[in-house]
């Protein structure tokens, strides 16, 4: 694992037992998260995103997942652990400790029957020693940091009567009640309206440069991954296509599908344009995928990249899984 | 790779639920000529006798073939329980379907009246009506039709209500179709299952109910037997002749035990949050013919 | 959370009124003549008849022996029982430990064993454990109260002799009287209330707040129990509440069966004998006393989930 990557996922492959038969969600992915980066993971839905940060914290049904792969996570005090191998009850130390996660509607992710406050203090009890009066103190801190006042007030109210936006807040303010070395933000966002979801990317983008901690932002809206990322990484299904700074994704994108999507943006200031969407849809991942997954739909598929899974080449911190990397430079307009 | 159908409803345990149930059903309507003996035969001689080839489940205290009986008594049992249920059915639904569609006043009134007869534990107001009107099997349906009537009625509401919002039925409205078009043939087809899960309940319940009637003086009257008198007869001789309660007790729960499994898979095939899937074991197998 | 329970409960007053002119319409309409029913089926003189008039009020208009009635409730006089001629609340009272007791008890067994089955199965979910008992619970449910009862008395009489049926002398003939038959009346409390708890905390356990709650690592059993059971106990209180119900009619049969003087007999007696007054008396307690049971199942659920307070 690199020395500054805090998490380390290498080839992990995620098999889902559905109704409808094996699910391949996540088909070989390598991410790279380093400490105090912020790194978006984009794609749309289905694409395998949610599935491959949940595998992070391991938060499966292990009676219908298969896991294969590594996944190497540095704990704060420096030793490495890899998540897949360690035994079940190992996890809960991780999970909110080393790793935390908040999800995307926060009104249904706190339970609706205990106060904000309980909800919080049952964190840090769980993971640290402090005493309850330190805990108490400790909580009404992090709701003034997340924006949350007046606090001692608000600590004994239920998730019922608070907003999308003050919830979602409540979710961050757990989430970094242990000090965790890595955010997971599971569309954080979505679920709110375009005002809220501004305020608390400002937040997150605030509190991450205070603390330094890292994040990993998954979203499928790429003006999320403008605003805050660093760095991004997209997904198509299950596989991880193109991985660079933020910068460079927007100014130089490789990847075909990645041109796609950039492209089909759609543009104020240009009424009556036709939107531009990518046409047909993303495979099943029921059946097995030969080649290059994004083959059907791509205009500059050879025949190679429909045999063969193109690997992940570049250098420079830009890298791609296409056989024709940088092909159709000309089509990109410039965001 | 080929995908067994997991959705299915008609799986081997439901097939053999229906069987089974079919099976009762069937000899009870065909009673004279599957039943061996005549229910009502005396035969002293031969009374208070042991399964033999002869009396397949025995004889009673008079010499009653129970077999026979039992075949005899699951008519007036299951036709009773069906009436039951039709009764609620009848009175349940189209209350139910008002109450969820008009709303308001209509809604209320329904509503308070149900909160009264819901106030009566079941059978306590087939008590007062056989207190009243005297012992009848006839009462004891009555009343039990009316108790449960508020059940059909209450979830024919929810979901009557649940269907309401939903945008077909704006659009039924939109084009003028009458309120009784679009309540029966739009909104009731769609609560049917829901429905017949209760439904199916209810009839195991009802099931219950006449017998604990019946096995109180309360429901059928000599000399007809249903199974529930059956085993007021046999309880005094419990202890020396068990036979004359268990025929009817394993009938009765047996029937009961099917209607309710038939009510479970329904309600398990309609939630497809809780249909089985393979075991891990094959899981693996299935996704290590996958990964590359 | 007081204005809760003064709404809740001025709502159930008319309810109560409503029942009460039920029952005593329905009493009234039956055929029998009570004057007949007092008098014990002899040829009685005119004098005799209308002495018995007077005396419960059959001269009056309908209505106001009805609240003639309800006045004597209120006050505590049930009114006079028409075969022993005697108080019937003193009737009432002689028999309520029993009743009470029965449905006491196996309300308590019933609602603790089924929660722990119910919160097992969940959590081992499909396996062994809880297919068995989910078969067991299916039986149980089937299986009417009197018969399990009479199982039971057969059971008990196999294994050590003796029987404990009739009336009872001290406290620790009460217990025993009453060990056995709240058990019997408790299994298909204890076969529903598992089911429900069961399929509740399953749905619970799938829920976004618990992966929540996975995901802020805290403790397996912490989640079942603090987090998954405090929302899945809802509609397990619903079933609950109307179960009991069920267990306030079974207590009558599993009287009948295990030979207890309670409230149960005496209403069977009263049907049997068409004494009107015993049978009104005794059905509007239970109704009254199951009308008190659902109000506090609303205080519980107001006490347990804090959307309903604000409501």
């Amino acid at each position: 694992m690199n020395k500054d990557s805090i998490v380390s996922v290498q080839d992990l492959n995620v098999n889902l037992m559905t109704t409808r038969g094996v699910v391949c969600a996540v088909r070989g992915v390598d991410l790279e998260i380093k400490k105090g980066e912020i790194h978006g993971l984009v794609g749309e839905s289905g694409c395998g995103k949610t599935m491959t940060a949940k595998s992070i914290l391991r938060l499966h049904d292990e009676k219908r997942t298969l896991y294969s792969g590594k996944i190497l996570l540095k704990k704060t005090d420096g030793s490495e652990v890899s998540v897949l191998e360690l035994p079940r009850k190992e996890l809960p130390s991780i999970r909110g400790e080393e790793v935390a996660m908040i999800f995307q509607d926060p009104m249904v992710s706190l339970n609706p029957l205990l106060t904000i406050g309980d909800q919080i203090c049952e964190m840090l009890r769980t993971h640290t020693e402090l005493s309850k009066p330190e805990i108490n103190a400790r909580m009404l801190d992090l709701l003034n940091m997340v924006g949350i006042r007046p606090a001692e007030e608000r600590s004994r109210q239920y998730p019922f009567e608070f907003s999308g936006g003050m919830a979602q807040r409540i979710m961050i303010a757990m989430a970094l009640s242990c000090d965790p070395q890595l955010l997971i933000a599971d569309e954080a966002t979505t679920a709110l309206d375009v005002t809220t979801q501004a305020q608390i990317l400002e937040l997150m983008k605030d509190l991450q440069r205070r603390i330094g901690m890292s994040m990993l932002l998954i979203t499928h809206n790429f003006g999320v991954v403008a605003e805050i990322c660093d760095r991004a990484s997209v997904m198509y299904a299950g596989k991880i296509v193109e991985t660079s700074s933020v910068q460079e994704l927007f100014d130089a994108p490789q990847h075909p599908y990645t041109r796609a999507l950039i492209n089909s943006i759609p543009r104020s200031g240009r009424s009556g344009e036709r939107l531009v969407t990518i046409p047909g849809a993303p495979p099943s991942l029921l059946q097995p995928i030969h080649g290059c997954a994004f083959a059907p739909r791509c205009q500059f598929a050879t025949e190679q990249c429909r045999q063969i899974q193109p690997p992940m080449t570049g250098t420079g911190g830009h890298e791609c899984a296409c056989h024709l990397a940088g092909a159709g430079k000309e089509d990109v307009q410039s965001v | 790779m080929k995908q067994k159908n997991v959705g299915r409803f008609f799986t081997a345990p439901v097939i053999i639920t229906l069987a089974l149930l079919a099976l009762v059903i069937l000899a009870s309507i065909f009673a004279p000529l599957v039943a061996p003996y005549n229910p009502e035969a005396l035969d002293m001689a031969a009374k208070l006798q042991m399964p033999t080839a002869a009396h397949l489940l025995g004889t009673d205290n008079v010499g009653r073939d129970i077999l026979s009986r039992l075949i005899f008594g699951s008519r007036i049992t299951l036709l009773s329980a069906l009436a039951v249920v039709v009764i609620s059915v009848i009175i349940g639904i189209p209350l139910g379907l008002v109450s969820g569609y008009y709303g308001g006043r209509l809604d209320n009134l329904i509503m308070r009246v149900e909160d009264v007869v819901l106030a009566f534990p079941a059978l306590l107001l087939a008590f007062l009506f056989v207190a009243s009107f005297g012992k009848s099997i006839t009462s004891a349906i009555i009343a039990l039709g009316i108790v449960y009537v508020p059940m059909i009625s209450r979830l024919t509401r929810s979901l009557t209500l649940m269907e309401r919002g939903k945008p077909y039925v704006e659009s039924a409205r939109s084009i003028g179709f009458s309120d009784r078009r679009i309540l029966f043939r739009h909104i009731l087809p769609n609560c049917v299952s829901t429905i017949t899960t209760q439904l199916t309940l209810d009839i195991g319940s009802a099931i219950l109910d006449l017998a604990a009637l019946s096995f109180l003086g309360m429901g059928v009257q000599p000399p007809t037997s249903d199974w529930g008198a059956m085993l007021e007869e046999g309880h005094a001789y419990i202890q020396s002749d068990p036979m004359l309660c268990i025929a009817p007790g394993c009938a009765i729960i047996l029937t009961v035990v099917l209607f309710n499994l038939l009510s479970d898979n329904i309600q398990m095939y309609l939630d497809p949050f809780q249909r089985k899937l393979p075991p891990f074991k094959k899981l693996k197998k299935m996704a290590g013919g996958l990964v590359e | 959370m007081g204005r809760y329970i003064l709404k809740r409960f001025l709502q159930i007053i008319p309810i109560f009124f409503l029942v009460s002119i039920v029952i005593f319409a329905i009493v009234r309409m039956s055929p029998t003549d009570p004057v007949t029913v007092i008098l014990g089926g002899k040829k009685a003189t005119e004098v005799a008849i209308s002495a018995v008039k007077v005396k419960f009020h059959f001269d009056k208009p309908v209505a106001v022996q009805y609240l003639l009635w309800m006045k004597g409730v209120l006050t505590g006089d049930f009114g006079i029982s028409y075969k022993y001629q005697q108080g019937v609340t003193a009737m009432i009272v002689g028999r309520l430990p029993i009743t009470a007791g029965l449905i006491a008890f196996s309300s308590l067994i019933g609602i603790l064993v089924a929660i722990f089955a119910g919160i097992l199965c969940a959590v081992k979910k499909n396996t062994l454990a809880d297919r068995t008992l989910s078969i067991v619970m299916i039986i149980l449910v089937s299986c009417p109260v009197f018969l399990t009862s009479m199982l039971m008395i057969l059971a008990m009489s196999h294994i050590s002799g003796a029987v404990f049926t009739g009336t009872y002398t001290n406290a620790r003939e009460y217990l025993q009287r009453l060990l056995v038959p709240s058990l019997a009346l408790s299994f298909s409390m204890i076969a529903l209330i598992a089911r429900v708890t069961r399929t509740s905390m399953i749905k619970e356990l799938k829920s976004n707040y618990v992966e929540t709650a996975i995901a802020k690592g805290i403790s397996g059993r912490r989640i079942i129990f603090h987090h998954a059971f405090k929302n899945a106990v809802i509609p397990v209180i619903t079933v609950g509440s109307i179960q009991i119900g069920a267990m306030i009619v079974g207590s009558v049969l599993v009287e009948n069966v295990f030979a207890l003087p309670g409230l149960g007999s005496l209403l069977i007696n009263g049907i049997n004998t068409s004494d009107y007054p015993i049978v009104q008396g005794i059905t509007l307690l239970l109704v009254g006393v199951f009308l008190l049971i659902n109000l506090l199942v609303d205080v519980l659920y107001a006490a347990i989930d804090p959307r309903i307070r604000y409501e």
